[in-house]
């Protein structure tokens, strides 16, 4: 299994390994050791009472000549298991704890969470201190002092976890079938949060091991004639500046397995956070290379384009081959021009919109056959030149308004950060152009706004702040990915104008990446349709209406209802799913969802061909004409 | 076949300190076998609303009624069992599914939450369900990340008819999918609503797509609903101002910039704790706009008497059959108050 396989890579870190070869070593010990040598430390060899390092004896003897080597050895199993033990109690009754507040009534919940609060408060070692006082000396007692002691802080631990999860829409829905509170901690709770539990039990190992040797050490914990490490520690201590190596075996056990059940705890935690969520491509179902994608024609290129891009390809290394989601794309944007990207969820539009602005994350490997953004190829430039014109002529707009202006720099520093860098401003130009940029995105009380945080701003509000922020330099190019989507539709009215009006304004071209086909017609000039990282179709905005020639986008006109769609009439599904970016079929990538399909389309990838008329660019062998046929759209004239 | 009754339902939170009536004395009438539709921006209420009526959140005040029988009235158990025939499907369906749970596990649960069932027939049913939803019955073996958005809302989908509700709350269910798969909800929906005769409460911030699917439609504003009526009357003729910027800020094909009302967005203002219309800072006929309408500001418009269907919470709402079209730039006429 893919997730097993990848906690066995977290381990192999070298932290992990030899944390784990460790514990396995403890464990091996703790079984063998009172068999191997328990004769050896239970003799008594009364000549040699009280000796240091000797060829017989290497770390010496106690009081009763016993060779502390072996007691050393011997004492693995009962250490390991008293700290075993206290963990297990602590950890049963803290996620008893823990748990409650999500299966009890309000009240006695937050009882519960008042009561985990006030425990998590006392130091855990004084309490288990003070505990194995009161519940007095002896193994039972060290036990129930420690794991009742290392309790709240597992209760803590799952109250946190339990409360996050029960706030998730799949527990709120087992609460609508009527399940019971029992039922759902333990099927849709607990499974969730089990995770994080075992790794802290496998570091609170660790630390049991160093408090029961406290424990032991200080007399509280076990009593004569048994012995663990601590007990031994005690034992040696007193004639520390005799014999020095008496004392040594025990605190080199504690601290090795004290260290290694905390490391291996680490590398546990680091496997699960590194896991990733999401199941893995499925293995190609052909042959995919590379070298298999061809360049698209792209005759709108003009001279004075603001952008022209040949032949862009992205490629991520997979492991079945490479992955290429962007696969040979050519178009190119005139100066002023608004041209929009629609596809849906994987067809590639917003990698290609990062590759354009040479952000591609790592390990992705760009490759363009023609890259000209204002006249200059960015990659034949040296790289501060580069980002410079990058960093003032080209603005980039995000769809998460919320992570894409520093939570804890005011406006005014973000805002006047770009021409300070860039164009070297002094501070009070910057200044002067950050006002002058909010009043153009229409924000109220732009000299008030400088002083505020990004937090203080509503959702549409922020976005006319990452605008303002594209507009502080010179843009000649905004590329905005998804810049409403998460906005309401009022509100997404309001910035769609702002930037059509920004456009207006400086002349800026604008490539807009979105899903909503309606909301592609609203804002530009023109429209490209992608599906499986290619540009399926590269149509005029007004042409739209009298029918697109390709299917997918005759499917996405008709599978959207709008304020006309006859209501009685089912809406046009595209059956099937898009294909995956690491599994594209071979031919047409949409063939397998197409009702025109032929055979032809299943072998033979469509290129993308020009009506030399209108430059009009479909990439299908059986374009289609007219209206889209189930939408009877009947187009609001103004009375 | 059963109807749904909100009656003078609010829900009221803490917010910062400061309590907030996130929904305020709401009525709505879901009758049987028919789909209501709910719109308005984030924040107006329609979610919580929805969590209320299947009891996820406390409700500070009013009642709700399945069939005409009070769920305040009722025993625990019986509330239960009641609270049951009404099942809310969610705007997110990577996050309504348990990770760990196979899509039968997660079904076959369902199903026995409803009644006893040897391990036989709960798969039997798992499978119809599965048919009824229009998925593979061999995906019940697969977990919740192999599958495409759009099938794991139709598991969603058939995780709340397991329990054979005959009401279905939505909440944004096509809101994270994509616009192809999103049509293809929608006509589940649908058929599911013809063949099993369920009564749904539709919500969503898409006009357009609750249009599609609804009856008739609510428009909820700041906790209230605003305006209610036909599907069709609403939105051809809407009455409220505020449904009137909704409808023009719905995105059409092939319309391209048109000259529409727009309404400033709401800065931290504080609407729950305005006086008068709730509306009216952001209003495009309200005071701001014609100074002369002072009561916007100081006097609460309230829903008309339901005489006719078509309601509208507005002192100068425009009376139903005025206007045609969505665009007609004529003045909202002013109507005597009923008061």
């Amino acid at each position: 299994m893919a997730r097993r396989g990848q906690t066995r890579a977290a381990l192999r870190t070298p932290v992990g390994v030899v944390s784990l070869v460790i514990v396995a070593g403890l464990v091996i010990l703790a079984i063998v050791a009172p068999i191997i040598w328990g004769e050896e430390a239970r003799t008594t060899d009364v000549p040699h009472l009280l000796e240091g390092g000797s060829a017989e004896h290497p770390l010496g003897t106690d009081n009763l000549g016993r060779d502390l080597l072996a007691r050393t050895l011997v004492a693995t199993r009962l250490s390991l298991v008293l700290a075993i033990l206290a963990v297990l109690v602590g950890a049963v009754i803290g996620v008893t704890l823990g748990a409650l507040p999500t299966v009890l009534g309000t009240r006695a919940s937050r009882a519960t969470a008042a009561l985990i609060d006030f425990t998590l408060a006392y130091p855990g070692l004084l309490l288990a201190m003070f505990l194995a006082v009161v519940l007095g000396a002896g193994p039972l007692a060290a036990i129930l002092a420690l794991g009742i002691a290392s309790a709240p802080a597992f209760a803590r631990l799952t109250q946190t976890l339990a409360a996050s999860i029960a706030g998730s829409d799949f527990v709120a829905a087992a609460s609508v079938l009527g399940l019971s509170r029992r039922r759902i901690l333990l099927r849709h709770i607990l499974p969730n949060i089990a995770e994080p539990i075992i790794l802290n039990v496998t570091i609170a190992v660790g630390y049991a091991l160093l408090a029961m040797s406290g424990l032991s050490f200080l007399g509280l914990g076990i009593q004569p004639p048994s012995y663990d490490w601590g007990r031994l520690l005690n034992e040696s201590l007193d004639r520390i500046y005799v014999t020095p190596e008496a004392a040594l075996g025990p605190c080199v056990a504690i601290v090795i397995a004290g260290l290694a059940f905390n490391g291996l705890g680490e590398a546990l935690a680091r496997a699960a956070s590194t896991r990733v969520p999401r199941h893995r491509p499925q293995p190609a179902m052909a042959e995919d290379r590379p070298d298999d994608v061809t360049t698209e024609p792209d005759p709108s290129a003009t001279s004075d384009a603001a952008l022209v891009v040949k032949g862009l390809t992205v490629t991520f290394p997979g492991e079945d081959g490479p992955i290429v989601p962007v696969r040979g794309i050519s178009f190119s944007v005139a100066a002023g021009e608004r041209v929009a990207i629609v596809g849906e969820s994987g067809s590639g539009k917003t990698l290609m919109s990062l590759a354009v602005a040479q952000l591609v994350p790592h390990p992705g490997v760009v490759t363009v056959d023609r890259l000209s953004f204002l006249g200059t190829d960015p990659n034949d430039l040296p790289s501060a030149e580069r980002d410079r014109l990058l960093g003032t002529s080209l603005a980039m707009v995000f769809q998460d308004t919320a992570t894409c202006l520093n939570p804890a720099l005011r406006l005014g520093v973000q805002l006047s950060e770009v021409v300070e860098v860039h164009q070297r401003a002094r501070r009070t130009d910057a200044v002067r152009r950050a006002v002058d940029r909010l009043r153009s995105v229409r924000l109220s009380s732009p000299e008030r706004r400088l002083r505020q945080f990004p937090h203080e701003l509503s959702g549409g509000m922020r976005q006319r702040v990452v605008i303002a922020v594209g507009l502080m330099g010179e843009p000649r190019l905004v590329i905005a990915d998804e810049p409403t989507s998460s906005l309401d539709v009022t509100v997404q009215r309001q910035i769609l104008r702002l930037l059509r009006q920004v456009g207006d304004d400086t002349g800026a071209s604008c490539l807009f990446i979105t899903h909503d086909i309606a909301v592609a017609t609203d804002l530009c000039d023109r429209v490209l349709v992608m599906y499986a990282g290619r540009i399926v179709e590269d149509i005029d905005a007004a042409s739209l209406w009298d029918g697109p020639a390709h299917p997918y986008t005759r499917a996405l006109l008709a599978a959207v209802p709008d304020l006309e769609t006859d209501r009685t009439v089912a809406l046009t599904s595209i059956p099937g799913r898009p294909p995956d970016v690491a599994a594209i079929p071979p031919g047409c990538a949409f063939a397998a969802r197409c009702s025109f399909a032929t055979d032809r389309c299943h072998v033979e990838i469509p290129p993308l061909q020009v009506d030399a008329e209108t430059s009009h660019r479909v990439a299908c062998w059986h374009p289609q004409q007219g209206r889209v046929a189930t939408i009877t759209r009947t187009k609001v004239e103004a009375t | 076949m059963t109807a749904l009754d909100v009656e003078d339902l609010s829900v009221r939170f803490q917010a910062n300190g400061r309590p907030l009536v996130a929904v305020d004395r709401v009525s709505l009438r879901v009758p049987s076998g028919s789909v209501v539709g709910l719109v308005g921006e984030s924040g107006s209420g329609k979610s919580t609303l929805a969590r209320a009526v299947v009891g996820l959140v406390p409700a500070a005040g009013g009642r709700v009624r399945i069939d005409d029988a009070d769920l305040a009235a009722m025993s625990a158990s019986e509330r239960r069992r009641a609270r049951r025939q009404v099942q809310l499907v969610f705007q997110d369906p990577s996050g309504s599914l348990n990770p760990r749970m196979t899509v039968g596990a997660t079904l076959a649960e369902a199903v026995g939450a409803h009644e006893r069932l040897g391990r036989g027939e709960r798969n039997d049913k798992v499978s119809e369900l599965l048919d009824l939803v229009s998925l593979d019955r061999r995906l019940a073996a697969s977990y919740p990340r192999e599958l495409s958005g759009g099938q794991r809302q139709r598991v969603a989908i058939a995780r709340a008819l397991a329990v054979r509700p005959s009401i279905l709350i939505c909440d944004e269910i096509t809101s994270a999918l994509d616009a192809s798969v999103a049509g293809a909800i929608l006509n589940l929906l649908r058929d599911l609503r013809r063949t099993l005769g369920l009564s749904i409460l539709f919500i969503s911030h898409n006009l357009a797509v609750v249009r599609y699917v609804s009856d008739e439609i609510g428009v909820m504003y700041a906790g209230r609903v605003v305006e209610f009526g036909s599907a069709e009357s609403l939105v051809r003729s809407p009455e409220h101002p505020y449904t009137q910027v909704l409808l023009d800020a719905v995105p059409r094909v092939g319309r391209g910039d048109h000259e529409s009302r727009e309404i400033d967005e709401q800065e931290s203002l504080d609407v729950h704790s305005l006086t008068g219309c709730r509306f009216h800072p952001r209003c495009p006929v309200g005071p701001f706009a014609d100074p002369s309408r002072t009561r916007c500001a100081s006097e609460d418009p309230q829903m008309e008497a339901p005489s006719h269907r078509h309601l509208a919470a507005c002192h100068y709402a425009r009376p139903a059959g005025s206007g045609t079209d969505t665009n007609s730039s004529s003045p909202p006429v002013d109507r005597t108050p009923s008061r």
